[in-house]
């Protein structure tokens, strides 16, 4: 019953995913794309804690801790280049 | 569970190539930045789900802060149109 | 009784999560500008990442008892980042959107063009 649960959340998260990777290809704009990476980003966080619930080791919830954080420094990076150049598309 | 798993990793794995073709046909140097940063979030997942969660934590280091900035810093000076 | 009451209250988090981040993709595909789209974006950061990662840190604990400990604290320090960052980010990169003149399809007022900045 659990197993069901876990597994049926996950693949929400996937359909979630598949919607914003279809932004990110067809996206007309930069920042377009930038959100939805923010939103594939946070949804494999959630996708990697259910992985480390369904494994039960404790070494796995890290990873998703460390994507948050380096996903946060490159979108401030492209947001720092983007706010410099100031001409449009 | 674990046919589920596999199919998740052939998705993520279908998605970095349609993410790679669109890098190699872009002119835009920016965007391509950005798409290879998606690209390295969907392969550290792939390496999670195989169950390697030290390849995960370098390639998540290296394929989106690290490469993003040192390229960000390349295109200050070489101007963000390709030819 | 407590792993019970820990079990239930981590599914119902964790479907709701899912819920809400199907909702926010939607709304992703089909709104039609980048200023309307960020109101999209934000029911799927903070419902669809923060809500479930409480979740599945109670599930942690639910499941495996004393053994989810370090799972269960990683997953509620993960969900206190995104909760503090994820709107840094996303007002940064707004910010700089508004710089560089994107198109804006239903505008009404600019008040950062009418105050002058």
């Amino acid at each position: 019953m659990l197993d069901v649960i876990l597994l049926l959340s996950l693949g929400m998260f996937i359909i979630s995913i598949t919607m914003s990777i279809y932004r990110i290809i067809v996206g007309p704009t930069i920042p377009d794309r930038m959100l939805a990476l923010d939103v594939v980003s946070y949804a494999l966080t959630v996708v990697m804690g259910i992985i480390a619930v369904i494994s039960g080791s404790p070494y796995l919830i890290v990873i998703s801790f460390s994507l948050a954080l380096w996903f946060f420094i490159g979108a401030l990076y492209v947001a720092r280049y983007m706010e410099g150049e100031q001409i449009g598309d | 569970m674990i046919e589920m798993i596999e199919l998740v990793i052939d998705l993520l794995l279908a998605f970095c190539v349609v993410l790679t073709a669109a890098i190699v046909y872009t002119k835009d140097l920016l965007l391509a930045i950005v798409l290879a940063g998606a690209e390295g979030v969907l392969v550290a997942t792939v390496f999670y789900l195989l169950l390697a969660p030290d390849i995960a934590l370098v390639q998540v280091a290296a394929g989106v802060g690290i490469s993003t900035a040192f390229f960000i810093v390349g295109l200050r000076k070489i101007g963000r149109r390709e030819e | 009784m407590v792993t019970e009451i820990f079990l239930a209250l981590g599914v119902f988090l964790l479907v709701l999560g899912g819920a809400l981040s199907i909702i926010g993709a939607i709304g992703l595909l089909r709104f039609p500008s980048y200023f309307v789209r960020i109101h999209a974006v934000t029911v799927s950061v903070i419902g669809g990442s923060v809500v479930p990662l409480i979740g599945v840190a109670f599930l942690s604990y639910g499941i495996h008892g004393q053994d989810g400990v370090v799972t269960s604290l990683g997953a509620l320090g993960t969900a206190a980042f995104i909760f503090l960052t994820a709107p840094v980010s996303s007002h940064a990169i707004a910010r700089a959107a508004a710089r560089m003149r994107i198109p804006r399809e239903p505008l009404e007022h600019d008040h950062l063009e009418e105050d002058g900045r």
